[in-house]
């Protein structure tokens, strides 16, 4: 058979949704065998207001908003597995409120008609059982004429008592979600009613999950993606035999939800990392404008500025809700030797700024290999393995092989928590390099290929890939210390933007 | 298409504690009352069905009170037996607030009344304990973000164009019960002082940010939404900042000035309750275009190009649009009107 004798190439449309109208399309070579792994083969950068094809398609998104009301017991366990199972799910919680025994009836019924939940996520343990019914009685009088009501999960020893207090609603019952079974169960009947009947929707965090666990296949240790968008942060952890550690915060993001940043952090926190003074009112006003402006674009300076420290803070805000509700420390997540950077993150103009933000946000403490996708294309490969997953046809993790060429490496970075100078050796396959490290500095010595690091004190030692910006040494203490005030600061954060050169002009 | 006239459906949600609203078919006026009801404050359970030996679902047989009533204190909730009667008294003066599944009155002191007025004129179409849904024509222009209560008055134009401040000198008490209009900006002295004078609502191109967190709190979000708090109500049309409103928009804030107006904060839209002929306001307002440094709106006008490809001065790279004042992202572009 020759090329010529060969069927067309079979193609389907995949589309990368970012916050309202933008969208990547990606064009997908469907594979000619049975079994086979899909292949992207170009991207294109549109808005929905554009031409339609018409053509089938696939579609990666934040798929429905869902508003979570979560009503625990007096065990903190029970609040931080209720808390968990919101951050695996993606679900924006709206209101907590904790079942302790209260005279507050028409204050809950109040707060939960406010709320206007589409979910409400209800457990407690056996003693707090008494507490948690009258809850949902509240819920009931509050929500009564809600349209579409709400969906109600009733979980652990109290369920059944809950999904009587709680008719009409539509309820389920689920184990205790302490218990990684219910959560799995819970995460999935979200997913299903945040996909809805959209059948071509595949959910981003789904994607992110299925990208996570194909690079951790593919380096065969555990890797970590951190993707911010407009309105959501993530951090997924895999390790190389397919085990998700997922922190999916909505909204948080860089773009509609900047407000959600700035609300939680608070200004100055964002304003810390803009290597300029900038006075907290007009910074306000860059933030509400972006936040009611979906999709827009960092044309200048300052907003490109605005937009990177917005990505400082949400990925630091989701490391810290991942800690409380993963019950787990951090270093889980700080630790993994490959960090994948996608979403808005990946599409800062340099690789500098990327890289920064990572490194001043999660503040990794190991050796670490750090890259970024190029033009959405690593989220798109998880829609494809995620897709592939949930049809049980072929093997998810067999997008591997294209990873590579829709990523962009951007450098080894070498952590060196140190109060003295120090001496990092730089292994390569042509020798091996001393350099002297000062602390507190921030460097990218010149590198490409395959590493490895040694450091005696502190001790360091790990293995890489350099990239663009070959190995980046970061003697700047853990945690980050940054001066309080503006004239110390701002030359501080702008030494560290020209150390990488990551912004033009210098930083400053 | 910015200025329209047609018939809106409008949705007034009210607070837990209704005790009357409007019913389908009313008839009802911008500012009329829809519901009334009285916030619920410390309510207390009085066991019911357990107190009776009744099942829990029997108890709304032997109940003598609706969920919702006043009652006196002593008023009996419910009763069984005739001889030998049982009966559940009410301990104090209140409302029935909730009837539980488990056979038991919630029941609540009035402490505090509330009302809820409509920000339409037409029929009531939809009319439940939660929720008031009001019909009717009218002209309208909506907003990227409200904030404060829903409000009601006569339009009055508070300055002299389109690309004017508010100056807190024009807002005196003669504006009482009033929406006046503010043009580029509003700062928040001028809303403040809006506030003490008693105007009703306030409508301009855009808001400062940090003076928003002055008058609403810390936690205020871009997006508003409404209070019931007494607050003052604003309505902001572009964006934050600055934003000189296109003529297409504010010379027909000039014609319905006059004219009864409501501010329904939910929807961030302004109602204007004037004849559909009034005049031709229906007009294609040009696009708006986000700045550069994000932190003012301004109206994009002149003859307009697309560019395939630009390089910002961010190094951001992307679809532009290229006018009179150089290229914006074409992101940085959108329709006056465009959903958010």
């Amino acid at each position: 058979m020759t090329a010529g004798d060969r069927p067309p190439l079979t193609t389907v449309t995949l589309e990368v949704a970012h916050e309202a109208r933008a969208r990547r399309r990606w064009t997908v070579a469907l594979p000619e065998e049975p079994g086979g792994t899909p292949e992207l083969v170009a991207g294109l950068l549109e808005f929905a207001d554009g031409e339609d094809d018409g053509g089938e398609r696939l579609r990666v998104g934040g798929g429905r908003r869902l508003r979570v009301a979560l009503l625990h017991g007096t065990d903190p366990r029970v609040a931080q597995a209720l808390r968990r199972a919101t951050l695996a799910a993606a679900a924006e919680v709206v209101v907590v409120i904790p079942a302790a025994p209260s005279s507050a009836f028409g204050e809950r019924a109040d707060l939960l008609r406010g709320a206007r939940p589409d979910v409400v996520l209800a457990q407690a343990d056996e003693r707090g059982g008494d507490a948690l019914v009258d809850l949902v009685e509240a819920l009931r009088a509050g929500c009564a004429h809600q349209e579409p009501p709400p969906f109600v999960f009733a979980a652990g020893a109290s369920a059944r008592r809950v999904a009587v207090a709680a008719d009409p609603f539509p309820v389920e019952t689920l184990g205790d979600l302490r218990r990684p079974e219910a959560l799995a169960v819970f995460v999935g009947r979200l997913r299903e009613l945040r996909r809805g009947d959209d059948a071509v929707l595949v959910l981003r965090d789904e994607a992110l999950e299925e990208l996570a666990r194909a690079v951790a296949r593919s380096s065969g240790g555990p890797a970590l993606v951190v993707d911010v968008t407009g309105g959501s942060t993530s951090l997924v952890r895999a390790d190389a035999g397919g085990l998700i550690l997922a922190a999916h915060v909505v909204p948080l993001g860089t773009g509609v939800a900047a407000d959600r940043v700035v609300a939680r952090a608070g200004l100055d926190r964002v304003r810390r990392w803009i290597p300029r003074a900038v006075d907290g009112p007009s910074l306000l006003e860059r933030v509400f404008n972006r936040a009611r402006w979906p999709d827009a674009l960092a044309a200048g300076l300052p907003a490109l500025a605005l937009e990177i420290a917005l990505a400082h803070e949400a990925i630091a805000h989701a490391l810290a809700d991942a800690a409380m509700a993963l019950g787990a420390p951090t270093g889980a997540l700080r630790d993994a030797p490959r960090i994948v950077l996608t979403g808005r993150l990946a599409d800062l103009p340099r690789a500098a700024q990327s890289l920064l933000v990572a490194l001043d946000a999660l503040e990794p403490r190991a050796v670490a290999t750090v890259s970024r996708e190029r033009a959405d294309g690593l989220v798109a490969l998880g829609a494809l393995a995620a897709r592939t997953r949930s049809r049980g046809i072929g093997d998810p993790l067999g997008i591997a092989p294209q990873l590579e060429r829709r990523a962009e490496r951007l450098a080894v970075i070498a952590p060196l928590a140190t109060r003295r100078t120090a001496t990092l050796e730089v292994r390569r396959s042509s020798g091996k390099v001393s350099e002297r490290v000062e602390p507190g500095t921030l460097t990218a010595l010149p590198a490409s290929g395959p590493v490895e690091l040694v450091c005696v004190s502190p001790d360091l030692r790990g293995r890489g890939e350099a990239g663009r910006l070959g190995i980046v040494v970061d003697a700047r203490g853990r945690p980050l210390a940054l001066p309080p005030r503006d004239a110390e600061r701002v030359p501080t954060v702008a030494r560290w933007f020209a150390a990488l050169d990551a912004l033009p002009g210098g930083g400053a | 298409m910015s200025w329209r006239f047609a018939r809106w459906t409008v949705e007034h949600e009210l607070p837990f504690g209704s005790s009357e609203h409007a019913r389908v078919g009313d008839r009802v006026a911008a500012g009329a009352t829809l519901a009334t009801g009285t916030a619920v404050r410390g309510a207390v359970r009085v066991t019911g069905a357990r107190r009776l030996g009744v099942a829990p679902a029997d108890l709304p047989r032997v109940t003598r009170v609706a969920v919702g009533a006043e009652v006196a204190r002593g008023t009996v909730l419910a009763r069984t037996g005739r001889r030998f009667a049982r009966a559940v008294t009410a301990p104090f003066a209140g409302r029935v607030v909730h009837l539980s599944a488990e056979g038991d009155f919630w029941l609540a002191p009035v402490v505090e009344r509330w009302l809820v007025r409509s920000t339409m004129a037409g029929e009531v179409v939809r009319a439940t304990d939660a929720t008031v849904v009001v019909e009717g024509g009218a002209w309208s222009l909506g907003g990227i973000a409200a904030y404060g209560p829903d409000a009601v008055g006569g339009l009055v134009i508070g300055v002299g164009g389109a690309g004017e401040e508010l100056s807190p000198h024009r807002v005196d008490v003669r504006l009482r019960d009033r929406i006046l209009v503010g043009g580029a900006r509003i700062a928040a002295e001028a809303v403040t002082r809006a506030h003490a004078c008693g105007v009703a609502g306030l409508v301009a191109g855009a808001v400062p940010a940090g003076g928003l967190r002055t008058v609403y709190g810390d936690d205020v979000a871009a997006a508003g939404g409404p209070s019931r708090e007494d607050r003052p109500t604003l309505l902001c049309l572009a964006g934050f900042g600055a934003g000189p409103l296109p003529a297409e928009i504010f010379e027909p804030l000039t014609v319905l000035a006059g004219s009864l107006a409501a501010i329904h904060v939910a929807s961030a839209r302004l109602f204007v309750f004037a004849p559909a002929d009034v005049g031709d306001l229906a007009h294609d307002a040009p696009a708006l275009v986000l700045a550069g440094d994000f932190g003012s709106v301004h109206p994009l006008s002149g003859p307009l190009r697309a560019v395939e490809h630009a390089r910002f001065a961010s190094e951001h790279e992307g679809p532009g649009i290229a006018g009179a004042n150089g290229t914006v992202p074409r992101a940085n572009v959108l329709p006056f009107d465009a959903a958010r």
